[in-house]
């Protein structure tokens, strides 16, 4: 025998729980002024008399199952006559309205406003199930009862259910609902309403979780991601061979070792509540054999939640990620990756490093990531640019901030904090500067530089230049490094001052400066079809011209020679110029027979230099400089050839060079010869970086791939 | 009483909704716009923020009938005269989409010939199937890790739609 009754036969009235309405079924719509929980129905998707505007839902249940369902119809207009007004629940909370669910339904009858029966039916099939009268709902002992009410303006009806008849409970309450009206089928979109929050989301797929890294550490893979605000939880499928080829249903029950296309689930929570975990460590995977062959790992990580409806899983993009665990107790002579770092992009700019600290790639990721030296675990989550970073980042202390210095393809140029990836500023307010920026910034130190620089500024300067898709537009800035102040925009005209056209800068500028009087950038540029130099050489006080070239363009950086005092450039020909930075003259010039690939690494008297496939698949020289004579004292063909690193610190000091046969190849200083080849890769590898504590000779690479990843490889090599 | 005619109360709901709907508007171009968040205080859900450029253009509308979803891709090299990879400003990787019914994330991949990920961006789409959207994604080459990398070969452009690939395009970049 039910004890209580929580519904009146006549009005339901509720009293208001947390943020909930205090709702009287009368029909009148004050007391929705401030509902939360309300469909955007779209104009005028109705027909016959009646269109829905507005479709609320709130409630007043705060413990248990004591309280009631309200929802608040709005017509258009004044037209409500005859009609049917009704909500479907997903009572089984299964995330699928089917025959197990319900569809509560009052109809309005014509000439009267209190209707005095509710039908509960079948969704799908609209089967009557069952009916009551105005006495009951088939509830609880606590809460059983309903109302509804049309108003007398035939523009508002309101309708009331108890919990209990729905089968509702204070923290069981977030149901996939749809509500509308008959005949004219006027509904509102599918949605899903929590009672607790009074809250209403569209039902659909939720986003993707965001920065999502493997780390392939000795017999396991560290899995990473960012969990967006539409979550409950997330499932990652293990795939073996190929990239995970299926996602899984929505709705469906899964468990850790069920198959899902070709791949496993490996890790699911947030099933029965929200959970914020953001990492998994898939453990006891295979190690490398001893011959080095690796076993591969795909994996894709499906947000979930509004009962396991799963996004699409596409991160970082539809192939998701792949983590090769490494060799937890190597052989002897053992070359293979320590560790490796997956965020899915190509990448071949060189790592940069804080001793003992981190190593720092940059690349299309467009975000900023950090491995600790180590583990290679990250130091911090990667931070998010707007666009991609393809020169290395400059790390270093300068006007008192120690940072990591970057521009990137959103023409943006920051302040990186090396021990977060938080900005410390982004110059220009956070708008971009240029279309585009491509090359790393160089500085000038003040302490190191004459009066007239310690005079006219008060810190040291750092300098970027454009890449935008103008052959004349692009710049050079001045950059306060504290703060990101623009200090000056050149090239300018030495006798006007006004800026003056060039064409992409690709590659690094450098700064020839000393404590007397020298403050000069040189800068490579394009040549916009031979209209314009392309090679400046810009006062650093003001950015106005001291001296141009007309070369066939330059797009990597130029290099200073310390022994020959020089500067020396290699054209976009492969003509490699010697500038005495003394005159501004040139002294020789040397053609290097192809495309270059790298800059020309000046090594005192001489410089190693990468040239792209072409006459055979890429090559690495040595040129030795004699007054006004260059030859190349040896050369070795190494198949498209990155930038040259070289070990000034290591006994036997080597020449490195990543290669696209997934090498990096180790070459003698004095002949050429290869005395290394280290596999790294199946796929192209960037340029290595060296990692060094000092006085310490180098104790590893850090290099990034093709194939998205760093990886870190012990050196001297074994 | 009068006989319940709901035949599908959720199955037929979008069918209904858009069987029903009887206003007639005037197409208009649509911006594609792309909303990035502070990136450096919060995730942002998209890889590659670098905005697409916007094209706008008018949709010749003859019946009051959104029109039938397409997605149609076009590449563009600038300048047209080349294809090298040392001097190829930039890519212009265009898709229009058309008969889009809901709100959705437009992603592009972009594949080196190679197979593997250079790129992605992406674009939220405001979903309005009386909408004609042209996304315009700016791909920068001379210079870049392209040119200095020597990606040349067969590349893909490959876009999705809420997870979904809905068109691919191909070009070449030599050497």
């Amino acid at each position: 025998m039910r004890t209580a009754k929580i519904v009146s036969l006549a009005l339901l009235v509720s009293t208001a729980a947390s943020a909930d309405l205090a709702i009287t079924v009368d029909g009148l719509p004050p007391d929705w002024a401030n509902a939360t929980a309300c469909f955007n129905e779209t104009q005028g998707d109705g027909s016959g008399n009646i269109d829905l505007v507005r479709t609320c839902l709130t409630n007043n249940n705060s413990a248990g199952d004591v309280g009631s369902l309200y929802v608040l119809f709005e017509n258009k207009s004044a037209s409500i006559t005859e009609a049917q007004f009704g909500v479907t629940i997903d009572r089984n909370n299964d995330g699928i309205i089917n025959g197990l669910d319900e569809f509560w339904q009052v109809n309005i009858p014509s000439g009267g406003n209190d209707p005095q029966i509710i039908y509960v039916r079948d969704p799908v099939t609209l089967a009557l199930k069952r009916q009551y009268d105005r006495s009951t709902c088939g509830g609880t002992a606590t809460s059983d009862g309903w109302s509804a009410h049309r108003n007398s303006s035939d523009k508002y009806v309101e309708l009331g259910i108890a919990y209990g008849c729905l089968g509702l409970s204070y923290g069981d309450d977030t149901r996939l609902i749809q509500a509308g009206c008959n005949p004219n089928l006027d509904l509102t979109y599918p949605a899903y309403y929590d009672g607790d929050g009074d809250t209403l989301q569209a039902a659909g797929a939720p986003p993707n979780v965001t920065l999502f890294t493997v780390t392939a550490q000795p017999g396991q893979n560290v899995l990473t991601w960012n969990n967006p605000a539409q979550h409950q939880g997330v499932l990652v499928l293990r795939a073996v061979g190929a990239p995970v080829s299926t996602a899984p249903a929505d709705h469906a029950t899964y468990a850790v070792g069920d198959a899902v296309g070709n791949a496993k689930v490996v890790y699911l929570d947030g099933v029965s509540a929200t959970s914020t975990i953001a990492t998994f460590t898939d453990s006891g995977l295979a190690e490398p054999t001893d011959s080095g062959t690796a076993t591969r790992y795909y994996y894709k990580v499906f947000n979930h939640w509004q009962n396991r409806t799963f996004a699409a899983g596409n991160v970082p993009t539809s192939s998701g990620l792949f983590g090769e665990p490494t060799r937890s107790s190597p052989p002897a002579g053992w070359n293979g990756p320590m560790w490796c770092y997956s965020t899915g992009f190509s990448s071949f700019v060189q790592p940069v490093h804080r001793a003992g600290i981190a190593a720092y790639g940059a690349g299309n990721f467009a975000a900023v990531t950090a491995n600790q030296i180590y583990s290679g675990l990250e130091l911090f989550r990667p931070q998010r640019l707007y666009g991609p970073v393809q020169d290395r980042y400059t790390v270093t202390t300068a006007a008192g901030i120690a940072g990591l210095f970057t521009g990137d393809q959103s023409g943006r140029v920051y302040a990186l904090d090396p021990n977060t990836g938080a900005a410390r500023w982004i110059a220009n307010g956070g708008s971009p500067i240029a279309g585009s920026i491509q090359s790393a910034p160089v500085f000038q130190g003040r302490a190191y530089s004459g009066a007239a620089f310690q005079s006219t500024f008060s810190t040291d300067v750092m300098f970027v230049a454009s890449r935008n898709a103008s052959a004349t537009t692009n710049r050079v800035f001045a950059i306060r490094p504290d703060t990101g102040q623009i200090l000056w925009t050149g090239p300018k005209d030495s006798a006007t001052g006004a800026l003056v056209n060039m064409d992409i800068v690709s590659g690094a500028p450098w700064v020839d400066y000393d404590n007397v009087s020298r403050n000069r950038i040189w800068v490579g540029a394009r040549n916009n079809g031979g209209s314009q130099p392309s090679l400046y050489v810009l006062n650093s006080l003001n950015g106005t011209i001291l001296k141009t070239f007309s070369l066939p363009g330059v797009d990597l950086p130029v290099f200073r020679d310390y022994t020959l005092n020089q500067m020396v450039v290699v054209d976009n020909t492969g003509v490699v110029h010697g500038y005495d930075l003394n005159t501004l003259n040139q002294v020789w010039t040397v053609s290097i027979g192809g495309t270059p690939a790298s800059f020309p690494y000046t090594v005192g008297g001489g410089f190693i230099i990468t040239r792209k496939r072409g006459a055979d698949a890429g090559r690495v020289s040595f040129y030795k400089v004699s007054g006004t004579t260059v030859t190349e004292v040896w050369g070795v063909t190494v198949a498209d050839p990155s930038y040259p690193v070289i070990d000034f610190w290591s006994a036997q000091q080597l020449i490195l060079v990543g290669s696209s046969d997934g090498t990096i190849k180790a070459l003698n200083p004095d002949t050429g010869a290869i005395v290394k080849s280290v596999q790294v890769s199946s796929q192209q590898v960037g340029t290595p970086g060296l990692h060094r504590i000092s006085p310490a000779p180098p104790d590893r690479i850090d290099v990034q791939t093709a194939d998205g990843r760093m990886c870190a490889i012990k050196y001297p090599f074994n | 009483m009068k006989a319940l005619m709901l035949s599908r109360w959720l199955g037929a709901a979008a069918l209904l909704a858009a069987a029903s709907c009887t206003q007639s508007r005037p197409p208009e171009p649509v911006a594609v716009q792309v909303q990035p968040e502070d990136p450096l205080v919060d995730d942002a859900p998209v890889i590659g923020l670098v905005e697409p450029r916007v094209i706008e253009s008018p949709i010749v509308q003859v019946t009051p009938d959104p029109p039938a979803f397409s997605a149609e891709t076009e590449t563009l090299y600038q300048p047209d005269s080349t294809r090298s990879v040392g001097e190829v400003r930039e890519l212009s990787l265009r898709l229009t989409i058309m008969g889009m019914r809901n709100p959705a994330e437009l992603t592009l991949e972009l594949i080196q010939p190679s197979g593997n990920t250079y790129e992605a961006r992406a674009a939220q789409l405001a979903g309005d199937p009386f909408q004609k959207y042209e996304a315009e994604f700016v791909v920068p080459v001379a210079g870049t890790a392209i040119d200095r990398a020597n990606l040349s070969g067969t590349w893909t452009a490959r876009y999705l739609l809420r997870g979904e690939v809905i068109a691919t395009d191909t070009f070449e970049l030599l050497p």
